[in-house]
């Protein structure tokens, strides 16, 4: 399968313990390129130990990940300028500014015009007017669209975000499922992980359902499209806990 | 990978320089504890007998200070996830993070040794480069303890007394052959005088730089 081709994550068999305590029970999952899936799962399930783990934070107990075609394994120094994460962490220092943070990040990716590309992304985010002041000053919202940009400075092909309406009030949140809509036509690939059931659904070509370490469901909009999704969730899980 | 170092430590410093959050606690603590010190050896004659233990036990103590700090920040907003999804090598990050807190224990003992110089009325005459020369290998194997264990301790919710306990029993070759070293310094002699000592403190510092460059991509990512 050709690089172009390769699904944007293939996992196969993948299991993550913390010493006795078991979070991945033996995932397979598969992410064609270009798809928008949103990851669901109660509290627990393995949701954030999965995205770390295709982030490159984690290491897999045992199991074998693609991303594009390449072994996790191999070069995951270089996958990493694929891959762009977003979390209810902003992973930005409130001491520094805005465009002092994402400066920062530009040129650890290398970027050839870093002080532009900066500009161009707090604009496309909304921040530019904001890019003088200190992270630690702004609001919950303010902090994720800033986190947004410095996940996507680096035009990754890949992105993941780990549930990013943690702790938004209902205005950032509609602000934020826009940017989402907008990646969705940008034709990225995004992995996104959420409790909130019809927002996930809404933007997703995706559904996938993790219960107990296990993916227990996984179908294509046309597939979930009309069905109640609160009673699919409660069936998929108590499938899982089983 | 030294331009990579260059801007992780420009950022660390950059951080530092606008909140002035660690050197501005490692600095009143160092004169809090000299001030201590002073008043408690203001009987003894001989001052420098205990002078150059003072100095290390305070750049020691501030110097955890430091450390826990500067991870800390680190650790607050995922600052170090952001930089593990970076394109970079886990050991780039560590020789970065050594070098900053290297830049920031070394500023805070400069600040030290000057207060330390007035209270201990010391007379540097010609040894000022053999003591920089010893103060730079001591603070070179205690910010290479420093990173090690404090990537490990701020992942604790016990950082706090995770750090010293992992770093001061560890730290005692460095500190009894730094001692040893500022001591004959301090005393009008050579280098030449210590040179074990000195070839300790040197050792220790190869050994403890070389084990926290292997260990620290598994002390990130477990």
């Amino acid at each position: 399968m050709s690089a172009q081709t390769a699904p944007a994550i293939e996992a196969r068999q993948v299991r993550k313990h913390f010493g006795h305590a078991i979070a991945l029970k033996g995932v397979d999952f598969n992410l064609p390129q270009g798809d928008f899936l949103t990851l669901f799962g109660p509290n627990g399930a393995g949701k954030t130990t999965l995205v770390r783990i295709f982030a490159t934070l984690a290491h897999p107990s045992s199991g074998e990940i693609r991303l594009f075609g390449q072994p996790l394994s191999d070069g995951s120094s270089d996958l990493r300028r694929r891959i762009g994460v977003v979390s209810h962490k902003s992973f930005l220092y409130g001491a520094l500014s805005a465009s002092q943070n994402l400066l920062f990040y530009a040129r650890m990716f290398d970027l050839p015009d870093p002080q532009r590309s900066v500009e161009q992304i707090l604009e496309r985010v909304g921040l530019a007017h904001r890019m003088h002041d200190a992270v630690g000053t702004f609001s919950r919202g303010l902090e994720q669209r800033c986190a947004i940009a410095r996940a996507l400075i680096h035009e990754p092909d890949l992105l993941l975000f780990d549930e990013p309406f943690t702790g938004l009030d209902p205005e950032a949140a509609d602000q934020l499922a826009g940017l989402l809509h907008q990646l969705h036509d940008s034709s990225r690939t995004v992995l996104l992980t959420s409790h909130d059931l019809n927002r996930g659904a809404e933007m997703a070509d995706q559904i996938a359902i993790l219960a107990a370490g296990r993916i227990v469901y996984q179908e294509r909009r046309a597939e979930f499209a009309g069905t109640d999704l609160a009673d699919l969730y409660r069936t998929a899980t108590q499938k899982g806990r089983a | 990978m030294w331009r990579k170092i260059f801007v992780l430590v420009k950022k660390d410093l950059l951080a530092e320089w606008t909140s002035k959050e660690i050197l501005s606690s490692t600095v009143f603590f160092s004169v809090l504890v000299l001030m201590v010190f002073n008043f408690s050896f203001e009987m003894v004659t001989d001052r420098m007998v205990a002078g150059p233990g003072i100095l290390w036990t305070t750049f020691l103590f501030a110097g955890i200070l430091g450390m826990n700090r500067l991870f800390l920040t680190e650790r607050e907003d995922g600052g170090i996830e952001g930089l593990m999804l970076c394109p970079i090598d886990r050991t780039t990050l560590y020789i970065a993070k050594w070098l900053s807190l290297l830049v920031i224990l070394s500023l805070t003992e400069i600040a030290t040794l000057a207060v330390f110089v007035v209270f201990f009325n010391i007379a540097l005459q010609g040894g000022l480069i053999a003591l920089v020369a010893v103060i730079v290998l001591g603070t070179a194997g205690l910010a290479a303890l420093g990173t090690t264990f404090a990537a490990m301790a701020v992942r604790t919710r016990t950082r706090e007394m995770m750090l010293p306990m992992l770093l001061i029993p560890i730290s005692v070759p460095l500190l009894m052959a730094a001692v040893k070293c500022t001591a004959a310094v301090l005393g009008g002699a050579t280098l030449a005088s210590v040179g074990s000592w000195l070839q300790l403190l040197i050792a220790f510092d190869v050994i403890f730089i070389a084990v926290g460059y292997m260990t620290f991509p598994t002390i990130l990512e477990e």
